[in-house]
């Protein structure tokens, strides 16, 4: 997008009805069914954004903008005969159709925050009887959706999901703490029960082979309760860490596959702030290898986790 | 901004996806046509599901990999 359209500001004068403020010219509005209902993504300022050609949840219609006084809905239309009532029952309950029409979604919401507006992303499938009713939405709730809009202006969600590879842990509390020039020594020394582990390891070494497996059974449980001491505290100090260059931070419910992961969080980064968010990360990589921890990033995401937004006490004025 | 850390999300896994557009989009009142109302419990139950999918989808490409070697 070019400057021009970045400085379009959001209370311009409002867009004839029909017309979209999304350009998008192999998508006009007036060759769609009137009869079909409206499935809306999300929500954005009214500024005209430059978006490709592309369908929304039901495949065969294209995205457009449907454009209220100050803000705009990003929507498409869909076949009442594929996403009515049933139909959706049915649809959520198969695995292969949500994947199908989830991405579908989160590839129009991709194509949003690439444009670099701030964008209120809606939930999966919110689908009215027309766009009569999107607009009754955008004006009741416009200054809620206005003053929304302008606190995620100039932020991005990123996700970040920490993993722990226990075995490479393991080994690197057994050996690489004896070596003070290795990162993770300073971090595997922390807990100052080094000289009991090493004194097992010691005595273990001259024993007799009954003796040696209970006490080795022994240095086990030690390790892994270092282990469990080592991944808490890594945790904890990422997150901190990398919360320090957000504007908030949120944790989320860990995924049980792929294994060994400790944390799954969400960050609302300002983009001035991006590089330095990153920098962290890559620090903490560093950091933390050696002990058997890895990142994954990833995003920019529609600020799914901090919408502060809560527009579902309250009813539109239809 | 640079492009280069951003993950396409056909990479991302579903569950990932589902944890934010299911559970986390915004729920707008109004005269919508088709209820959500039970769309917290459906991505529960997905929940569940996909811990054991996604893990068969591990395998198969584990599977794949293997065999291409």
């Amino acid at each position: 997008m070019n400057s021009d359209q970045r400085s379009a500001v959001s209370d311009q004068a409002p867009i004839a009805s029909r017309q979209s403020p999304v350009a998008n010219p192999q998508s006009p509005v007036s060759d769609l069914p009137d009869g079909d209902p409206v499935c809306v993504y999300a929500i954005l300022p009214a500024a005209e954004i430059e978006l490709p050609s592309i369908p929304g949840i039901d495949q065969t219609r294209p995205v457009y903008g449907l454009a209220g006084k100050a803000v705009q809905a990003v929507v498409s239309r869909v076949r009442a005969d594929q996403f009515n009532q049933s139909a959706l029952e049915a649809g959520l309950q198969d695995p292969a159709w949500i994947d199908v029409h989830v991405r579908a979604h989160q590839q129009v919401l991709d194509t949003l925050v690439a444009t670099r507006q701030p964008v209120i992303p809606l939930r999966f499938c919110t689908i009215y009887r027309d766009e009569a009713a999107v607009r009754a939405v955008l004006t009741a709730h416009e200054p809620a959706l206005v003053a929304e809009l302008d606190r995620l202006r100039g932020r991005q969600e990123w996700g970040i999901k920490l993993f722990v590879a226990q075995e490479a842990l393991q080994a690197a509390i057994l050996t690489q703490h004896t070596e003070p020039g290795d990162l993770t020594f300073a971090l595997l020394s922390v807990e100052g029960d080094d000289a009991a582990l090493r004194a097992l390891q010691t005595r273990i070494a001259g024993m007799s082979a009954g003796r040696a497996f209970l006490l080795q059974k022994k240095l086990d449980a030690l390790v892994v309760q270092k282990a469990d001491e080592i991944t808490a505290g890594v945790v904890e100090e990422s997150h901190a860490h990398l919360s320090g260059h957000a504007v908030a931070a949120t944790s989320l419910a860990l995924h049980p596959n792929p294994p060994g992961m400790e944390l799954n969080a969400a960050y609302l980064v300002a983009e001035r702030e991006l590089d330095g968010f990153r920098a962290e990360l890559a620090r903490l990589g560093e950091e933390y290898g050696g002990a058997g921890v890895r990142y994954e990033l990833s995003g920019p995401w529609p600020a799914y986790n901090f919408i502060e937004l809560d527009l579902n006490g309250r009813g539109n004025d239809q | 901004m640079s492009t280069d850390l951003t993950i396409r999300h056909k990479e991302v896994a579903l569950l990932e996806l589902l944890d934010r557009v299911l559970d986390k989009g915004v729920v707008v009142a109004g005269d919508v046509t088709i209820s959500v109302a039970d769309i917290d419990l459906i991505y529960l139950g997905l929940r569940v599901l996909l811990c054991s999918v996604e893990r068969m989808q591990e395998m198969r490409y584990t599977n794949t990999v293997w065999h291409a070697e």
